[in-house]
């Protein structure tokens, strides 16, 4: 990353108390979120969350209602013509005239970013025609890209100009298991390269591996933010036990729930189940009684660090 | 209205006062941005289908007003219609062929397809299709996208214009011989344009505010028929016109008009047959063809600007839900 590139803050994009409302209607309404320079950021929420809304008032294709908005350390204004230069932007369903090949995107794009050089223009088109694995299909007219080939030149687009700050709405949508690897190889030589990516995402073992840190969003609001170890820790002492029983019952099931320091149980495949931890202790001598008390028997139990779908399905589960 | 002339002003102010920002870009307006976008536009509007049906319809016109029909007439309808007194036989079969293709009951019709409806795609279905998202996202001001897509209908007009003119002046030559008044072209062509651009700046306005193609095509035809049918109904129970002169369809309709007699003027002694002072009734060219030109040069300018400030207004304002 350049060195004008860096912020006091040291965040590439805050978000504070952001609102967002169609008339009387809320679209977000207490959004928090600090994406660090040169991390990859995950950017949680079921459905509806808001994630969406957050990333277009952010781009400035939707205008906020209150909070703010800085993008390296600057509130976007206007236009926010030089601070666009340094955010590239992949939108959830990205859209592309028909007509036009997929090279033509590229310098189209490019073009109307400004840039002059019709030679370097080429070049940097071809390059990440390359990087998003369209070389073979720059000839081909969009209209005839599948799903995942459009979300892949999308994704071309918005690095288009070596952007500081890549946000991208649900990268690996629509993509075969080959592209899914691609993209998350591409993202990761991105950051490596000092830069910064915002990530939104259902794909939750993805997030969990590629982001040192997440922002879960729930109805409009930040739930919670951190590394995915913080967040662990913060809701679960960071631990769960995945427990097989002989036979596990509904009795068993809301018994298992009563043990101190369990904040969830959720059944995993017939008869396993995990258990979720609010306090880190060992808790497999009250699983053993209770499955005897039961007419059951524990077969194994095992302490695993909690995964992030684990965190998330109890983070949005536990307000419902 | 003032405000949406209040913010093009501020905004164009800002963009001359703008300086010159760093690695050879200035932060205020830029030609390249503007022109990339318009090209961007011509390269869509050339690869729709409905461009070419709308094009090829307008040619096939030409070709109807300008060869076959004076092969069949075989001299200018002129004189006994619209210029009385003025005895031009088939040299102006060419401006006849103008005059039949925008004056008659169809008029405003040729301006509503060639200006308003592919101009409708322009704005408004670039919302529907979420095409505007990645123009928006890029580092552009949404002054340069506005202007850019202005541009190129400009010039997609221009060319389409002086194509039409043109065809219509050759066929005529090729079918009834010689035209005459040929340094009227240019000024057909102006006239002509006027009136598409008319339609597209409505177009600009209306996408603008609905975002979505289809409405802004049902938008366009619904004014077109309002205004069209109230001022039949008002010119032919009160014989007040000259007001309603003022408004965009009829207006596209007039100012070709008024351009043709303003420069017939010299030749005699012409009269207006019910237009402006009513029904039936007739009035010296003098004093009512610089009315009339007045009203429609006027009348257009005014929509012109009203349309397109309002419409940048809306299209600055504009958000991308879905």
């Amino acid at each position: 990353m350049s060195a004008s590139a860096e912020t006091s803050s040291g965040l590439a994009l805050e978000v504070r108390n952001l609102v967002k409302s169609y008339g009387p209607i809320p679209g977000v309404w207490d959004v928090n979120l600090g994406v660090g320079q040169g991390t990859l950021h995950g950017f949680l929420g079921p459905n509806g969350s808001g994630k969406t809304t957050t990333i277009k008032c952010v781009m400035g294709l939707l205008h906020k209602t209150a909070g703010e908005i800085r993008v390296f350390g600057e509130e976007p204004q206007g236009d926010a013509i030089e601070l666009k230069r340094r955010v590239g932007y992949l939108p959830e369903l990205p859209s592309f005239p028909n007509y036009l090949k997929g090279r033509e995107v590229l310098l189209t794009y490019g073009r109307i970013r400004g840039t002059l050089d019709k030679k370097k223009l080429m070049v940097e088109s071809k390059m990440l025609l390359k990087k998003v694995g369209l070389e073979d299909a720059s000839e081909k007219a969009v209209g005839k890209y599948s799903k995942g080939m459009q979300t892949r030149l999308g994704l071309a687009v918005a690095m288009l100009g070596e952007p500081d700050l890549l946000i991208l709405d649900e990268p690996t949508e629509g993509l075969d298991p080959v592209g899914v690897i691609d993209v998350r190889e591409l993202l990761k030589t991105v950051v490596s390269e000092g830069r910064t990516v915002l990530l939104s995402s259902h794909q939750l073992p993805e997030v969990q591996q590629m982001c040192s840190r997440v922002t879960v969003l729930k109805e409009g609001r930040t739930v919670t933010e951190g590394s995915v170890k913080e967040l662990a820790k913060r809701l679960h002492g960071g631990v769960v036990y995945k427990a097989e029983f002989d036979s596990l019952g509904p009795d068993l099931m809301a018994d298992l729930e009563r043990i101190d320091g369990v904040s969830e149980v959720t059944s995993v495949e017939e008869d396993v189940v995990a258990i979720l931890m609010t306090k880190d202790y060992d808790v497999r001598p009250s699983l053993a009684r209770l499955a005897v008390q039961h007419g059951s028997l524990l077969l194994s139990c095992e302490r695993e660090e909690a995964s992030l779908e684990e965190l998330f399905l109890s983070l949005v589960r536990k307000s419902d | 209205m003032e405000r949406a002339a209040s913010a093009l002003v501020s905004d164009c102010i800002r963009i001359v006062k703008a300086s010159p920002g760093p690695a050879g870009h200035t932060s205020g307006i830029s030609l390249t941005r503007t022109w990339a976008v318009a090209r961007y536009e011509l390269t869509w509007d050339l690869s729709k289908k409905r461009t070419f049906i709308i094009l090829a319809l307008f040619l096939f016109t030409a070709f109807v007003y300008g060869y076959l029909l004076p092969a069949i007439v075989g001299e200018s309808i002129v004189t006994g219609t619209l210029l009385q007194g003025v005895s031009v036989g088939s040299g102006l079969w060419w401006v006849d062929a103008h005059n039949v293709a925008f004056n008659t009951f169809m008029s405003g019709l040729f301006p509503l397809f060639i200006g308003g409806f592919i101009a409708a795609d322009t704005i408004g279905s670039e919302f529907d299709s979420n095409t505007i998202v990645p123009q928006l996202s890029q580092p552009v001001r949404r002054l340069e996208v506005y202007a850019g897509k202005l541009v190129e209908k400009i010039l997609l007009l221009l060319v389409v214009s002086t194509v039409f003119t043109l065809l219509v002046v050759a066929g005529s030559e090729v079918s009834v011989g010689a035209q005459s008044h040929l340094e009227m072209i240019p000024l057909v062509v102006l006239a002509e344009f006027g009136a598409f651009l008319e339609y597209t700046a409505l177009a600009f306005f209306v996408g603008s505010l609905v975002r979505s193609g289809t409405t802004t095509l049902g938008i366009l035809i619904t004014v077109f028929i309002v205004i069209l049918g109230s001022v039949l109904v008002v010119s032919l129970n009160t014989g007040e016109q000259e007001y309603m002169f003022l408004l965009p369809t009829v207006n596209a309709d007039y100012l070709l008009k008024s351009v043709f007699y303003y420069i017939f003027q010299p030749f005699g002694v012409m009269v207006l047959q019910g237009y402006a002072l009513g029904a039936g009734t007739t009035s010296p060219v003098a004093v009512m063809v610089i009315s009339a030109l007045e009203y429609a040069v006027v009348g257009l300018l005014a929509n012109l600007l009203a349309a397109l400030a309002a419409g940048y207004y809306f299209f600055r304002k504009a958000e991308v839900k879905s």
